[in-house]
């Protein structure tokens, strides 16, 4: 539904968009993940036809972004940054307006502005000025302007931004819903929204799409390693090497605030706040063990801790969230800090 | 001819379906944008300040004739004025420059926002991305100031018609004034959107169309002789709008601010083009 092959956009000197090509199958969402800057804007107004591309192509439903520029404008609804409107104008002139350039008029027309308003929860507001709604609403109404007419494809640069947290809620599940029957782009620069709302995540950074996939995948593609979280009760130095010996494991790390354990060591040390004698070999850490990518290592682990001696309370595999490796990978690409980190594979 | 040429290619790619009732895309933005000129307060303002200062003209002409008439009724003509005595020739004519400097400044302040304040809060992209041409959005913006022109041009018929009641000026003289005016608004409204396509900012939009336009005006003035001086004359807008203040309509006058509105609107267009292709 949309394609784009080595897109390049310059300004000036800056390279806003560097050589960028993706697809995105009907019917999915991709979410387009980067910090301020990175790009994400302006990809997106090629595609509308805002602005022509520097080099390389688009298409929008078959419809090349430069010389069918209207024939792709006519199949797509887009949300601008920061939701512009008229504020003199009301829901539903202003919605009107934008199905008539859709090519709507009389009767059709009515019934398109009738269709948005009630897909974006509208139907409150409808006959309010848009100068006099709240940002929420007028954010609604913004979407429900990219919305009217029904178009196959919807491009939205980030549709929560500067909402409460109750909104971006409602937003979300808006989208969500929106994209049943289209094909959805939408950008931000706030993690969960890629994995709450997307089919797809494109990270784009200096330009650049430095990873992309199914949410799941560039997550699991982009882990170098597994972190593990033992909890053991037990002498801290034993426990340790005994972690440390086990296959793949490549760091252990104790926790430093010690966790009593419930009940027993509650009761101990209610006294003088002194730590009660023995209590040294029922001493319970967390201990945080970075394992080689791809390799279980809990069976052994297990095993490892319980012959030592040592009482094995939990063991839980944590992995990395989508924002570390966001960090991570816009670290990697800056050529930065991020280059140092141990077994760091080369760029994507 | 551009307005049919765009807003005829909606109806002609299988949106045939809708397109009994097909609006007209420039037909759109012409409504949008006239509906925004009602329910804008600076359009009131714009208005009050115009009718203020060219009803205030308008009497001062008039109280000028009339003390002059019982002067020339009393047997003591005033030295100054030479032709004074025929209403059409004073207070018509001299009504009708006043307005033409006027509109120098109404129009201006209408044309400003057009283009400059969609930028500014971003409903420019909204408009650039629909399926509306550049045509289509400069268009429905010029007819919709040139509509509030023609609108204010109703309510300046108060003026003759006041001329009327109390005497009786040359019918076709005065109707050649109106055409003058109109042609004029038509002009200086091109020039403010071309103008205000070329800025974000309202005020430097306003100060821009104010300066060209008086350039426009005064530049019979600044060049007076030679070849410059020829092409000084023919451009300026004061000795074009001269000739209906007479009473005369000659068609390279009439020409001039044709060519003058289609030639600012054509440059619009580029400007729009070209902002497309930076932004």
């Amino acid at each position: 539904m949309i394609r784009v092959q080595n897109l390049t956009k310059v300004y000036g000197e800056t390279i806003a968009v560097d050589h960028v090509s993706f697809h995105v199958p009907q019917g999915q969402i991709l979410g387009f993940l980067g910090p301020n800057g990175a790009g994400k804007t302006t990809a997106m107004r090629v595609l509308t036809g805002y602005t022509p591309p520097t080099s390389g192509r688009a298409s929008v439903g078959g419809h090349d972004v430069v010389t069918e520029s209207r024939e792709a404008r006519r199949i797509l609804g887009y949300l601008p940054e920061n939701a512009p409107v008229y504020g003199e104008m009301t829901v539903r002139g202003f919605l009107g307006f934008f199905a008539e350039t859709k090519g709507f008029g009389g009767v059709a027309r009515r019934a398109a502005v009738d269709r948005a308003v009630e897909e974006c929860g509208l139907e409150e507001a409808a006959e309010r000025l848009l100068g006099n709604l709240s940002k929420g609403y007028r954010q609604r109404a913004a979407l429900a302007q990219a919305v009217v007419g029904d178009p196959k494809v919807l491009i939205l640069d980030e549709p929560t931004v500067g909402l409460d947290p109750k909104q971006v809620r409602d937003i979300r599940s808006l989208i969500r819903k929106m994209a049943d029957r289209r094909t959805v782009i939408l950008s931000t620069h706030i993690l969960p929204e890629v994995s709450l709302t997307c089919t797809r995540v494109a990270i784009i950074d200096r330009g650049r799409i430095v990873a992309s996939g199914t949410p799941d995948n560039v997550q699991s593609d982009l882990e170098e390693s597994n972190q593990l979280i033992a909890l053991i009760q037990g002498p801290p130095e034993q426990a340790e090497k005994a972690l440390a010996d086990v296959d793949h494991v490549r760091a252990v790390q104790a926790k430093a605030r010690e966790t009593p354990p419930q009940g027993e060591a509650a009761r101990e040390s209610d006294g003088m706040g002194r730590e009660p004698a023995g209590a040294r070999h029922s001493v319970t850490r967390e201990y945080h063990i970075t394992v080689a990518r791809k390799h279980d290592v809990r069976a052994s682990l297990s095993r490892a801790v319980v012959q030592s001696g040592l009482e094995l309370l939990e063991l839980r595999s944590v992995g990395l969230s989508l924002e570390d490796i966001f960090i991570h990978t816009i670290t990697r690409s800056d050529g930065g800090p991020g280059d140092a980190q141990e077994g760091g594979r080369d760029g994507p | 001819m551009a307005l049919e040429a765009e807003a005829a290619t909606p109806r002609e790619d299988g949106r045939a379906a809708r397109g009994a009732s097909a609006p007209l895309l420039a037909f759109s933005v012409f409504r949008r944008e006239l509906g925004h000129y009602f329910k804008s307060p600076g359009t009131y303002v714009a208005l009050t300040f115009f009718f203020i200062v060219s009803g205030a003209f308008f009497s001062l002409i008039v109280a000028d004739f009339v003390e002059a008439c019982a002067a020339a009724r009393a047997g003591n003509p005033r030295p100054d004025g030479a032709p004074t005595l025929n209403v059409t020739q004073t207070v018509v004519t001299q009504l009708f420059q006043a307005l033409n400097f006027l509109m120098l400044l109404l129009v201006p302040m209408l044309t400003m926002r057009l283009i400059a304040e969609e930028r500014r809060s971003g409903t420019f992209e909204l408009l650039v991305t629909s399926p509306l041409g550049n045509w289509d959005i400069l268009l429905g913006k010029y007819f919709a100031a040139l509509v509030v022109g023609v609108a204010v041009l109703g309510v300046c018929a108060l003026y003759p018609l006041v001329c009327f009641l109390y005497s009786e000026p040359e019918g076709a003289v005065v109707l050649s004034c109106y055409l003058g005016l109109f042609l004029i608004i038509a002009a200086y409204t091109a020039f403010g959107l071309f103008a205000s396509a070329l800025s974000e900012s309202q005020i430097a939009a306003a100060v821009l169309s104010f300066a060209g336009l008086l350039v426009f005006q005064m530049i019979g003035w600044l060049f007076k002789s030679g070849r410059l001086g020829r092409i000084a004359m023919e451009l300026s807008v004061h000795r074009h709008s001269d000739n209906f203040t007479k009473g005369v309509i000659a068609l390279n006058d009439v020409a001039f601010f044709v060519v003058f509105s289609v030639f600012f609107l054509f440059l619009g267009a580029q400007i729009l083009d070209a902002r497309r292709w930076r932004a």
